[in-house]
């Protein structure tokens, strides 16, 4: 049975909705692993959490919105002159407002001189059953989904926050894997009555601080990656072991061997998405391509510079997603995209990077998720 | 003189001045039984629920808001008429404008039921740098938006 009662979506935004704010998570490549530890220990009866990014250009948005900061500044600048005629300070010089005001023209001019990329984060949680329980009998409006992962990325403006919501359309949403690409009302109401945009404009370079695979020190105190019984016997008959690898960059390990073989077998124009000129694509209702991580790679040392640049080019024009899923104490990665084509250039350009893994396909509601809500499909 | 509308609209312009079309766009959310039930059609997929969702009806609470309102509307006035007769000396200004102020009450009681459930969290104040958290999310305008 669906409980509506202990199951809550939420999406993460700008805290203070300071669009040009690009939040980072340190330490660099952490993101991810940190994420998983965190969901291994709240222990959720599931979790579904989707980063959804595709190449767009606010350049136009961006620089007026820098004008418009630049209005405000010259505008406070200008003395403001009283009844007897004698020029007097403006009030606004001693606001935050006007003091940020060069630091988010940085931060726009930054914008503009990369490759954007829109990321959209939201995800669906469902309290584990006992909590349920006890909550029944307590408050009925369980409290805000909180994560520390999320809440500690952060730049100079603004950070991270997450927003919960108790509405099903979200899992529509998830589901489509829809994401919000038109944010210019947002742009529009900045220094106006101003929210969040749903979505974040990060640089391309800044994407890889939150699609990645689990990387570091961390994989090793993370139970959820290791293979479970039934995942063994798979790999054991069918499917290849990528289990447990650690040092990576070692010369001769297995892992570096398979990436250096993937790299030179792979070509660079199917690894690289071809960016192509801004035009519309239009993603037709439930067209989203999935595949599922068949087993996770354990990578116990952080990519080298050169390997983890090389995930600036995850965004395409296409629109793609990297998803966690957790339950039972189980991870499971996904990765789609709203075209075939293009969800095999990300299958290769991962492959790349972490060496040879493989893909099955999934459906757009997942297996797991059908399990633990007791969905059945309509006949 | 003797309705809260007028006062209705004075509140909202007030409260709402940042954002004075809220009202065709509104902002909340739909979390009902109903709109679980909705959800699951549209998906193609069937689940048992329970009876009541997280978040009731709001036109079941709208009805009995509206009630009270109602309520208020007419006995204020008519509190109003007969305080009045007691004190023949007060101004004739006076016996206009107390009829007026009191029906804020009733008028502030419903508005503060339609911004709840229906307009959405106040808008934020113009050029500040920090904004209330925690806060319905905007991902919530979002929803549905192709369908």
């Amino acid at each position: 049975m669906i409980d509506p009662y202990h199951t809550s979506f939420f999406n993460v935004a700008l805290k203070n909705g300071h669009l040009m704010s690009r939040p980072r998570y340190e330490p660099e490549q952490e993101f991810i692993g940190n994420l998983i530890h965190e969901l291994e220990q709240r222990d959720p009866d599931f979790a579904w959490i989707q980063f959804i990014f595709q190449q767009v250009d606010y350049s136009r948005q961006l620089m007026m919105l820098k004008n418009e900061l630049l209005s405000f500044k010259k505008f406070a600048e200008t003395p403001e002159v009283n009844g007897q005629g004698e020029p007097r300070r403006r009030k606004e010089l001693d606001s935050e407002w006007y003091r940020t005001v060069e630091l988010r023209c940085k931060k726009i001019d930054e914008l503009i001189s990369s490759h954007q990329v829109l990321l959209g984060i939201q995800g669906m949680w469902v309290e584990k059953s006992e909590e349920a329980i006890q909550g029944i009998s307590g408050s009925l409006g369980s409290s805000p989904i909180e994560f520390s992962t999320f809440q500690s990325c952060r730049d100079e403006l603004d950070s991270l926050a997450i927003f919960t919501y108790r509405d099903p359309r979200v899992l529509l949403e998830l589901v489509r894997r829809r994401f919000v690409t038109d944010i210019s009302l947002y742009f529009r109401k900045y220094s106006g009555s101003r929210m969040e945009s749903p979505s974040l404009i990060l640089a391309a370079e800044d994407l890889g601080n939150y699609v990645h695979l689990p990387v570091g020190n961390i994989t090793q105190r993370l139970s959820s990656l290791l293979p479970s019984e039934s995942d063994e016997e798979e790999q054991s008959g069918e499917f290849t072991t990528f289990g447990v690898v650690s040092g990576m960059d070692s010369g001769d390990s297995p892992y570096a061997k398979r990436r250096k073989e993937n790299q030179s077998s792979i070509p660079d124009f199917f690894l690289l998405p071809v960016v192509e000129p801004q035009t519309e694509i239009n993603t037709p209702k439930g067209n989203f391509h999935i595949s599922r991580m068949k087993t996770i790679p354990q990578i116990h040392q952080k990519l080298d510079t050169e390997a983890f640049s090389r995930l600036k080019h995850l965004p395409s024009p296409y629109t793609r997603s990297f998803e966690l899923l957790y339950q039972e104490g189980r991870i499971s990665l996904l990765i789609g995209s709203t075209d075939d084509r293009d969800l095999e250039a990300f299958k290769g350009l991962l492959v790349s990077i972490y060496g040879e893994f493989e893909f099955a396909k999934e459906s757009a509601i997942p297996s797991c998720m059908r399990i633990v809500l007791e969905l059945e499909q309509n006949s | 003189m003797y309705s809260p509308v007028l006062q209705f609209f004075v509140i909202y312009l007030a409260t709402y001045r940042h954002e004075v079309g809220r009202f065709l766009r509104p902002f909340h959310e739909h979390a009902s039984i109903n709109d679980w039930r909705k959800v699951l059609k549209v998906l193609g997929v069937e689940a048992v629920l329970p009876e009541k969702g997280p978040v009731y009806d709001a036109a079941k609470k709208l009805i009995l808001i509206f009630g009270i309102t109602v309520i208020l509307c007419m006995t204020i006035p008519l509190a109003m008429v007969l305080v009045l007769q007691k004190i023949p000396s007060l101004p004739p200004l006076f016996r206009v404008a107390l009829p007026i102020l009191f029906q804020f009450i009733p008028a502030t009681y419903f508005f503060a039921f339609i911004s709840r459930w229906y307009l959405g969290p106040l808008p934020n104040p113009p050029k500040r740098m920090l904004l209330r958290y925690p806060r319905l999310g905007s991902r919530i305008r979002h929803l549905m938006e192709d369908d």
